[in-house]
């Protein structure tokens, strides 16, 4: 049975390998290593809501946004150190990373005690 | 190494998929496939199309169907297709259906099924290809489903029959491709492997030798239906199960930027906006490379328990799969063989050919039994020729097969009417099929049938609108309703329903939604921005979406929308008549008349072989048979008489029934009310761009309607063909004839080529070719640059019998600049001299018996006008028009005598006949309602009328206010009392029953006491507001005339005045909108023409350019209107005004009272 992803939607900063695949990343102060071979997926997005323009041509864009699930560790030290598996999406017009949920038994506790 | 995709919706999959059937298969093919398929949810809707354009491309077509699929079963309730509560995959949306509600689309379980090819082992030529047929056809059922929104309407069967359309004798004719939605796929999405395996067990079962798995991968979050995870166990499960696993993308659009407008698309469907359904996953269903698929089946392997080999096999069993599934047009679809009725349907017994000869022979008799024996001799000769033609192109069966329908609708006593090229063969007047004598009008077999063509030709028939379906039918009781179908047509996309279905999506409000829908509705949906710079009366929606950015998000989205189609529905006119087999030609499903319809539309029809024949309903021809109706009722034995023809005329019966298709084509008062251009009511010559024209022309014979139903074009238009034909016509120049030889045939149009019978006969005559020849050349000349060169040196080579040329090089470059010019501004004779019928018994009835006539228009209400003008019209023409009554008017609008014929020989004189209004107009009257009213008269008081006819109270309220129970108010009673007494009774708890003895007093003993005497009197102007919400027009005094004091403050001119003023006056006029009109013109220009009505007439105005940018917003939507322009004359009788500006009539009156107010005068005198 699966855990259901914890969704946080938080901006964060992640450092690639040179095709591009998170290698470490750093969300609330602390720096977490990969420690998986990632697995990609594909997520969309609600364009509706944030899209003035939708022309031939943009459509792919707009709607969908790749994810990396990777499993991570806790590099530093912190408040809030999460040991468990990552969401970590990239927004393909802004180039910017985003971290969509993350999976794990204890974060409810963690994040919102 | 190529890939074939197996699994492709094209946008025939309404609500569903993006992308032309033709497209996708171009894609597959640049993308090296030499096979692609076309899988369409819910039916073949684009499959005809799929395969003419693989055709063309040289590839393979393989067709198949994504269907619901339903196993009802004991324990269906915890089926894993279903998500029951708890269950459900995360992250979908929690909001499913409430339990115990049906299972809507998105929960039904759906399979592809492909048709193997008549080449596969096992399979006879065409029985994979009738097995889908008949299983489509068996999953829509027969009822029509009520359902909210295509995403949930599903044609389904149930899994235990699908065996017995899918196995044949020597095994399947068709392979189950098990998918992600499947059950089996569900089943698996759940982790529920052991469910999963006997599922497939049980399908294995079903159609042994015909099941596979359909592995799809669309990236989705891992653990998700389409998941890498999700494909790997499906690929797992078909090893386990020993069937095969092919690779699909499951593809709903050619590329990813189309998944945007899917979005939008799965909106319309579920008809909500975006963010409140569950979106698909992201933007992967499009039609990817082969080196994409191929990477896709390597991930799915190496995620999968099994070896790497498992990708190779997969791919490998796709292609095979593919192999079996590859149709052949010619041998599955008989693709464009005519497969028309067998002769024992329509009756016939031995050699159709000969059976032709003879029918037409007979009809030489029949038709021209007092021709002259010259004449006879023509007419024989043309027939043999056309026979020929006709019996050489196997054509016979088709000839007797429409004549058959012909002959039924006429002994149903269905008036109908051929129209189009058909009505060029004298075969086909023989036959009775057509009522245009070729020969009266010069017209060309040729031009209908030629000698090169190989697809049925088209015959059209109008028929009365209102026995239109009875007429469909008595076919499908007379040729079975294994051989007949009514055609489909598919709706797409365009401005106003692009809107609303993109406005839908995004979540906007209905008032946004509706002031950008209605004022775009005119223009293209794919075009839209640049509309929206362009048109002045778009200015506002132009300056929304500047400052509104959901507005400008709109306009991309409707774009995108734009010619996708939407829904499938029954063709107006389009029945298909095919042999026994016809359902295993197309699968057919519910109409909304409840007579099945083939899911193929009228662009099929040839290369399905299907012989369509278009029964149309034209309202119009309901009008002439109700007319005919009433001049027989009303007149009997005096029908003559009365209509002022001859006493002997041989098309009058006894019993005062006219044969209106052998009315002479020459009768000059017809001809003499034409030129009045008051044509309202005339077929086709109403509009005010027509009577512009009639005025100019001033009609007198038969030939000049044809003509002017050619010229009034675009291309005539454009190519100023009026102006020569109409100086020609009046005297003002010497008819030029091109070269002397074109005299003869261009004597029907003053010299000027019109026609394609025209050309035909040019070429033939310079050319020497035969006609046949010439209208194949016809055919190309607007493509091929080359014929000009083949013109010229046949023509040149064209001697006479002393070896002089009969062209010289000087006439041969003037005959090709007039051919040349000519291009695509022809217009086929035959098609006029068809149009021109209606057109001119319109007017002959008009004529002759105008009561009759406008009571005939009213009730079948056929033209572009309003019923206030007809009413007017019949004022005009001294007709009176008789109150609502009660007691009188019924469903249609009857004629009355008002007073007998002046003595027994008389015509009809203005005022012996009076028109009743209908109950027909009431707003709101249910069918019910009237036929309670109709059943229960007469009423003796409004009381009994109240107890009787039992109205509803909105009803018998609005009866009162337009007068129809002023006949029972009693003597000495107004409007006003009449009211009253109404108040009266609904303001009573409960309606007093006949035998309630309490009330019984007051209703059935003294009752016309009852009613108030001295009620105030409804004022004038309350009376036509009443009439016109309730009846749509208005029957007191015409609504323009409230406006007056401000009108004669401002010095607006009656539109019947007009003609008293001097050609560029400046003047004002004023009215009701009653046609709006932007017609072809010679410019190229657009030109708005509106057309007022102020109840004294029609004033006719011109917008160009100028005007319209000042008149803004005010052209298209505003209904009282205030235009000021120039006149100018366009004939003896005509005039129009070329517009300046135009106002709305109710702001200016709300300007013009306040101002008056504010000078301290009462303005409300």
């Amino acid at each position: 049975m699966r855990i259901d992803a914890q969704r946080i939607d938080e901006r964060i900063a992640v450092e690639t390998t040179d095709e591009g695949t998170p290698l470490r990343f750093t969300w609330r102060r602390v720096v977490y290593g990969v420690v998986s071979a990632p697995e990609v997926w594909i997520t969309r997005q609600a364009w509706w809501r944030s899209a003035t323009r939708a022309p031939r041509g943009s459509g792919s864009e707009l709607l969908e946004m790749h994810v990396w699930r990777v499993d991570a560790l806790p590099l530093t030290d912190g408040a809030h150190r999460v040991d468990g598996t990552f969401d970590l999406a990239r927004d393909p017009i802004s180039r910017e990373w985003l971290l969509l949920g993350v999976f794990d038994d204890q974060i409810d506790q963690q994040l919102f005690a | 190494m190529s890939f074939t995709h197996l699994h492709v919706a094209s946008a025939f999959s309404a609500h569903y998929g993006t992308a032309q059937p033709g497209h996708l298969a171009a894609q597959a093919a640049s993308n090296g496939a030499d096979a692609a398929a076309i899988t369409d949810r819910d039916g073949l809707y684009g499959a005809i199309r799929h395969v003419g354009a693989c055709r063309a491309l040289g590839i393979d077509p393989i067709v198949g169907v994504e269907l619901g699929v339903s196993t009802p079963s004991p324990d269906d309730h915890d089926s894993p297709g279903r998500h029951p509560a708890g269950q459900r995959p995360a992250g979908q949306h929690p909001a499913g259906p409430p339990s115990g509600s049906p299972p809507i689309a998105a929960d039904a379980d759906r399979v592809v099924f492909l048709a193997h090819g008549g080449g596969a082992v096992g399979v006879g030529p065409g029985a994979g290809w009738a097995s889908l047929c008949r299983l489509i056809s068996a999953a829509h059922g027969r009822a029509t489903r009520k359902v909210n929104g295509s995403a949930n309407s599903v044609a389904t069967i149930p899994r235990a029959r699908v065996r017995a359309f899918l196995m044949g004798d020597d095994g399947p004719t068709g392979t189950v491709l098990l998918g992600p939605d499947s059950d089996v796929g569900r089943a698996v999405a759940h982790g529920a492997h052991g469910r999963a395996a006997a599922l497939l067990e049980a399908w294995k079962a079903e159609v042994p030798g015909g099941v596979a798995i359909e592995v799809v991968c669309h990236l989705t979050e891992p653990g998700e239906s389409r998941s890498l995870r999700h494909a790997a166990r499906m690929l797992e499960l078909a090893d386990a199960g020993r069937v095969p696993a092919v690779l699909t993308n499951a593809v709903r659009y050619r590329e990813p930027d189309e998944a945007l407008t899917a979005d939008v698309l799965d909106a319309a469907g579920h008809l909500a906006a975006l963010g409140s359904f569950e979106p698909q996953p992201n933007a992967q269903a499009f039609l990817k490379t082969p080196d994409a698929m191929r990477a896709l089946a390597r991930m799915i392997a190496d995620a999968s328990s099994l070896d790497r080999r498992a990708a190779e096999e997969m791919l490998a069993a796709t292609e095979e799969l593919a192999d079996r599934c590859r149709l052949d047009p010619d041998v599955d679809l008989g693709w464009r063989r005519a497969k028309v009725p067998e002769l024992s349907a329509i009756g016939v017994e031995g050699d159709p050919d000969q059976v032709l000869w003879r029918r037409a022979e007979a009809g030489v008799t029949e038709r021209f039994g007092d021709a002259s024996m010259a004449k006879r001799e023509q007419i024989e000769r043309r027939m043999r020729d056309e026979l020929e033609t006709i019996t050489s192109f196997g054509f016979a069966g088709y000839f007797l097969t429409v004549a058959d329908v012909s002959a039924m609708m006429r002994d149903m006593r269905v008036r109908n009417a051929a129209r189009g090229s058909g009505a060029g063969s004298l075969v086909t007047y023989l036959l009775r099929i057509s009522n245009v004598d070729p020969l009266e009008h010069d017209l060309l077999f040729e031009r209908f049938l030629g000698n090169k063509r190989e697809t049925l030709p088209d015959i059209d028939i109008d028929v009365e609108s209102a026995r239109r379906h009875e007429v469909y039918r008595a076919i499908f009781d007379r040729y079975g309703s294994n051989r007949v179908t009514l055609m489909s047509m598919q709706s797409t996309y365009r401005g106003r329903g692009a809107v609303r279905d993109a406005g839908l999506a995004l979540g906007l409000d209905e008032d946004q939604i509706d002031l950008v829908a209605n004022n775009v509705w005119r223009s293209n949906a794919r075009d839209m921005r640049k509309a929206l710079t362009e048109k002045p009366e778009l200015r506002q929606i132009a300056d929304l979406v500047k400052t509104n950015a959901q507005i400008d998000l709109l306009v991309d989205l409707t774009e995108r929308l734009d010619r996708l189609p939407r829904h499938i529905s029954m063709h107006p006119c389009g029945v298909i008549l095919g042999n026994s087999d016809l359902l295993s030609m197309t699968p057919v499903q519910p109409s909304g008349m409840g007579l099945p319809m083939s899911q193929f539309d009228k662009h099929d029809m040839n290369d399905a072989g299907l012989l369509k024949l278009d029964v149309l309903g034209v309202r119009m021809q309901s009008s002439m048979a109700f007319a005919l109706g009433e001049i027989e009722r009303l007149n009997g034995p005096r029908t003559a008489l009365a209509g002022a023809l001859p006493i002997d005329a041989p098309y009058v019966n006894r019993q005062g029934r006219i044969e209106l298709d052998a009315i002479p084509h020459d009768d000059e008062p017809t001809y003499e009310a034409i030129r009045t251009t008051h044509t309202l009511g005339m077929f086709q010559i109403e509009s005010p761009g027509q009577r512009e024209l009639i005025g100019k022309m001033q009609p007198d014979q038969y030939e000049d309607l044809i003509a002017d139903i050619s010229l009034f074009r675009p291309g005539p238009m454009k190519g100023n063909m009026v102006a020569p034909y109409l100086d020609t016509k009046h005297g003002f120049q010497k008819p030029d004839y091109i070269h002397p030889t074109f005299a003869p045939f261009l004597q029907d149009s003053y010299g000027v080529v019109i026609y394609h019978e025209h050309v035909l006969r040019i070429l033939n005559a310079t050319m020497g070719i035969s006609l046949a020849e010439a209208d194949e050349m016809r055919r190309q000349m607007e493509k091929r640059a080359d014929l000009e060169g083949e013109f010229r040196s046949k023509t040149a080579a064209n001697v006479d019998e002393h070896g002089r040329r009969r062209y010289t090089d000087k006439e041969i470059d003037r005959i090709w600049g007039v051919l040349k010019g000519f291009g695509s501004f022809g217009f086929c004779k035959a098609h006029g001299a068809a149009f021109a019928l209606p057109t001119y018994q319109t007017a002959w009835l008009k004529t002759h018996y105008p009561a009759e006539f406008l009571a005939g228009i009213l009730t079948h209400d056929p033209g572009m006008y309003p019923k206030r003008l007809l009413l007017a019209e019949a004022k005009r023409m001294g007709v009176p028009v008789l109150p609502l009554d009660v007691n009188a008017s019924s469903e249609v609008y009857h004629v009355e005598r008002l007073r007998p014929p002046r003595t027994p020989v008389a015509r009809t004189y203005a005022g012996d006949l009076g028109i009743r209004l209908s109950l027909l107009d009431v707003q709101g009257i249910t069918e019910h309602e009237t036929t309670r009213i109709l059943e229960n008269r007469p009423f003796t008081s409004i009381a009994d009328f109240y107890q009787r006819a039992t109205p509803s109270r909105r009803l018998f309220e609005r009866l009162g206010q337009v007068g129809a129970l002023d006949s029972l108010g009693g003597d000495g009673r107004n409007r006003g009392d009449v009211m009253a007494r109404i108040r009266q009774l609904t303001s009573r708890a409960s309606r007093p029953k006949p035998a309630d003895t309490i009330n019984q007093l007051d209703f059935d003993v003294d009752d016309s006491a009852s009613v108030p005497t001295g009620s105030p009197e409804m004022p004038a102007h309350e009376r036509i507001s009443r009439e016109l919400d309730i009846l749509s027009m208005e029957v007191t005094e015409h609504v323009i005339e409230s406006y007056r004091p401000m009108l004669d403050d401002l010095g607006v001119i009656r539109a019947a005045d007009l003609i008293d003023n001097w050609n560029g006056t400046t003047v004002l006029v004023a009215g009701i909108r009653i046609a709006t009109q932007t017609p072809p013109m010679r410019s190229g220009k657009r030109v708005v023409f509106i057309s007022l009505d102020d109840g004294s007439g029609c004033s006719d105005s011109t917008f160009f350019e100028e005007a319209q940018n000042r008149a803004g917003s005010l052209l298209f939507g505003t209904k009282l209107l205030l235009i000021q322009g120039r006149t100018r004359r366009t004939g003896e009788r005509g005039i129009s005004l070329e517009a300046d500006n135009a106002w709305d009539l109710k702001a200016l009156w709300r300007d013009w009272q306040a101002t008056r107010a504010a000078a301290g005068r009462d303005v409300l005198t």
